[in-house]
């Protein structure tokens, strides 16, 4: 009964994308309660499809009632329904920031619930054609809001990025096309028995493969292909640099997962040594070379979106490693990434709305100013590192061992053999690089351009939270803190400048992210359903 | 549907393949080589095209009929496939949209930067501080024997987003 909930997280956003601007007629600021709305209401129903579904009911919606192969599904398993989630509350979580932090206007809001019905769409659909609909409706969506706020640069940056994500999203055009010629049917469900017949080894099958891998690539991020990421966050709004970090790249990588193991199928993977082989070897160059990158970058924004090279290097590598425990992984760090992700952008762009600090050196003991809000970047930039407790630590962890288990040969489905000990090694040295540069910003908050007047005053990160007297060691340092823009919002009982609303969600973000580090075995309980079903 | 019609029609029509593998090149190529983003634009255009081109060519059924039918009416005889023509017909409408998109954004490039060759807008944009100075840049800034030494510092770039949001940046404050 409650399958009308799939077609309704779909169509509300978008329906409800068309009030702002109609809205906008009578009053000036009707965008914003709209999109508050909206977004609410479908963070509602995304919870109870969640619960319907993690209570054992897959949810299946053939849309205007032409059944499989002919029709259109929206189908809601456990894994979209994670998904589902993700975006559903980190949209209403932007709002918060986007309040303050702009850009304003009534198109924004338009654009804002548009790309939210994209994400829901994209994470929801059941066909391969439909999906490739949803991810240029997420695409548009999102060169639009990265040049939201009129600047040239982001209108740059933004065509740069609709040159690359169009061909993308073509190439997996043409691996629908491919596999649409195999087997003449584009509905997933369908497809994963029509491949099987046609054969794992057929080059029109291996070809498709290889070209919606492709495409999904530029779309995720990969390291070759990466090159719109960094331009792309740093010249976004910060709002909108905290929402398609959070999101956009994160259900692509959804894509991929759902096409290679719904659709391709396990079998295919095994079938075809060759293509895992590559995927894993591209993967593993994106994590050294995505950490590497943002090792070296000074932009804040730049440095975080280097680093989702990185992070989406490991989910990719976990699904070309092919076993149980790595897809597990894939899932949890494609979720925990997503909230870390977005908590750190947030954290970023109090810290820029507050004190306009842009790039690291900026950062010079602003943890005495704003200790709360560094407090929690800095937790969160630890959880990056993949230090437990936090979400960060699980997926790296799972996906380590699932590479382990799948080179040891342990009677698992992977054929990966020893390449799952390049992908340990890579992941390895990844995080180095992270903790080089997490420890860098740590450095910089924290110790930087203070007690230099022989007043050394280390204080750990993990106590960072407790508000510290302002003036300990600034007094004495040459260097003192980035003081507030004149203008920065006053939170209520604590020191740091930041809008109080944005500040309380990148607390609850952060807790979060840490409180989902003890839930390994849950969410292993969780997906046991979906990695049943896939590795059957 | 069964996949053996199809299959053949593979074989028979074949020059309509090998006008997608062409067309998809010369756009791909042309959003590479070209130096001027409306031109990049219409290779992107022609890629899409390309691909327009593959799934009209895969539907074709030699001595097919138009598959519409009406109601009561039975289906007797060949038809095409009409479920790559309505896949065309949505494709077609994200291509408009994105080159709408895509125009609009250079409109505001071109508004700022008075130039739409990459390569021009490159040198704009480094001299503004937008983007990080490049190898290229760095041997050109040593040519030029500048009197400014910081044209050659590498790590200078990416730093001053302030100073690059200058003359837009001014507008929000």
């Amino acid at each position: 009964m409650s399958d009308v909930l799939l077609p309704l997280l779909i169509a509300v956003p978008i329906i409800a994308a068309t009030l702002p601007l109609l809205g906008g007629l009578v009053r000036e600021d009707a965008g914003w309660p709209i999109a508050a709305v909206t977004t609410l209401s479908v963070l509602g129903m995304a919870l109870a499809v969640a619960r319907e579904v993690f209570a054992g009911d897959r949810l299946v919606h053939a849309l205007g009632g032409w059944q499989r192969p002919y029709g259109i599904e929206l189908v809601a398993d456990e894994l979209s329904a994670a998904v589902t989630v993700l975006v559903a509350l980190v949209a209403v979580l932007t709002l918060v920031f986007a309040r303050v932090a702009g850009p304003r206007g009534n198109p924004f809001y338009a654009g804002y619930l548009l790309l939210t019905g994209g994400l829901l769409g994209l994470s929801l659909t059941g066909d391969l054609f439909n999906m490739f609909v949803f991810l240029e409706i997420v695409g548009l969506t999102t060169y639009g809001l990265i040049a939201a706020d009129r600047s040239a640069a982001s209108a740059y940056a933004s065509l740069k990025y609709l040159f690359l994500g169009t061909v993308g999203a073509s190439l997996y055009l043409i691996g629908v096309g491919y596999v649409f010629l195999a087997t003449g049917s584009l509905n997933m469900i369908d497809l994963q028995g029509a491949i099987a017949s046609v054969g794992y080894t057929d080059p029109l099958i291996r070809a498709s493969y290889a070209f919606i891998v492709a495409g999904l690539a530029l779309k995720i991020a990969l390291f070759p292909v990466h090159s719109w990421q960094p331009d792309a966050y740093q010249r976004a709004p910060d709002a909108v640099t905290a929402l398609v970090a959070a999101l956009v790249s994160t259900t692509a990588a959804y894509a991929l997962i759902r096409i290679t193991y719904t659709v391709f199928t396990v079998e295919f993977l095994a079938a075809n040594e060759a293509i895992t082989t590559g995927l894993l070897l591209v993967a593993s160059v994106s994590i050294v070379a995505g950490s590497a990158l943002a090792a070296m970058q000074s932009d804040l924004k730049r440095m975080l979106a280097y680093s989702s090279v990185a992070q989406f290097g490991i989910v990719v590598a976990a699904v070309a490693l092919a076993n149980e425990t790595a897809l597990l992984g894939a899932i949890v760090h494609l979720i925990g990434h997503g909230l870390l992700k977005f908590g750190l952008f947030l954290a970023v762009g109090l810290l820029g709305l507050g004190y306009g600090a842009r790039t690291v050196s900026d950062l010079a003991s602003l943890a005495e100013r704003a200790p709360f809000t560094a407090g929690a970047y800095a937790v969160l930039g630890l959880s990056l590192v993949g230090i437990p407790p936090s979400v960060g630590f699980l997926g790296k962890w799972y996906v380590a061992l699932g590479a382990v288990e799948g080179a040891g040969g342990a009677g698992s489905a992977g054929p990966t053999g020893a390449t799952g000990y390049v992908v340990v090694g890579a992941i390895f040295l990844s995080t180095l690089f992270t903790l080089a540069y997490v420890a860098r910003l740590l450095e910089a908050l924290y110790f930087a351009g203070a007690g230099e007047a022989g007043e050394p005053e280390p204080r750990p990160a993990d106590r960072a939270d407790r508000p510290e007297t302002a003036s300990t060691a600034a007094d004495g340092g040459r260097e003192r803190p980035l003081a507030p823009l004149s203008d920065a919002p006053r939170a209520p009982g604590v020191p740091d400048r930041v809008p109080p609303a944005s500040l309380l969600v990148l607390v609850a973000v952060t807790l979060g992210v840490v409180a989902l580090g003890f839930a390994g075995f849950a969410a292993a309980e969780a997906f046991e359903p979906f990695l049943g079903r896939v590795f059957a | 549907m069964s996949t053996q019609p199809l299959l053949i029609d593979v074989l028979a029509t074949r020059t309509a393949y090998a006008a997608f593998v062409a067309l998809l090149c010369t756009g791909i190529y042309m959003m590479i080589a070209n130096e001027h983003l409306v031109k990049k634009i219409i290779g992107l255009n022609l890629f899409q095209t390309a691909i327009f081109l593959f799934y009209i060519a895969s539907a074709y059924v030699d001595g097919g009929a138009i598959p519409i039918l009406s109601s009561g009416e039975a289906a007797e005889g060949l038809y095409v496939s009409p479920l790559p023509h309505v896949i065309v017909l949505t494709a077609i409408v994200v291509g408009v949209s994105l080159t709408a998109v895509a125009l609009a954004l250079c409109i505001r490039i071109y508004d700022e930067y008075g130039t739409l060759n990459v390569n021009a807008l490159r040198d704009v944009m480094r001299e503004e501080g937008t983007l990080p100075t490049g190898e290229t840049e760095r041997l050109r800034g040593a040519r030029d024997a500048d009197t400014d030494g910081q044209a050659s510092n590498p790590s200078a770039g990416t730093g001053s987003t302030d100073a690059a949001g200058g003359p837009e940046g001014g507008e929000t404050a």
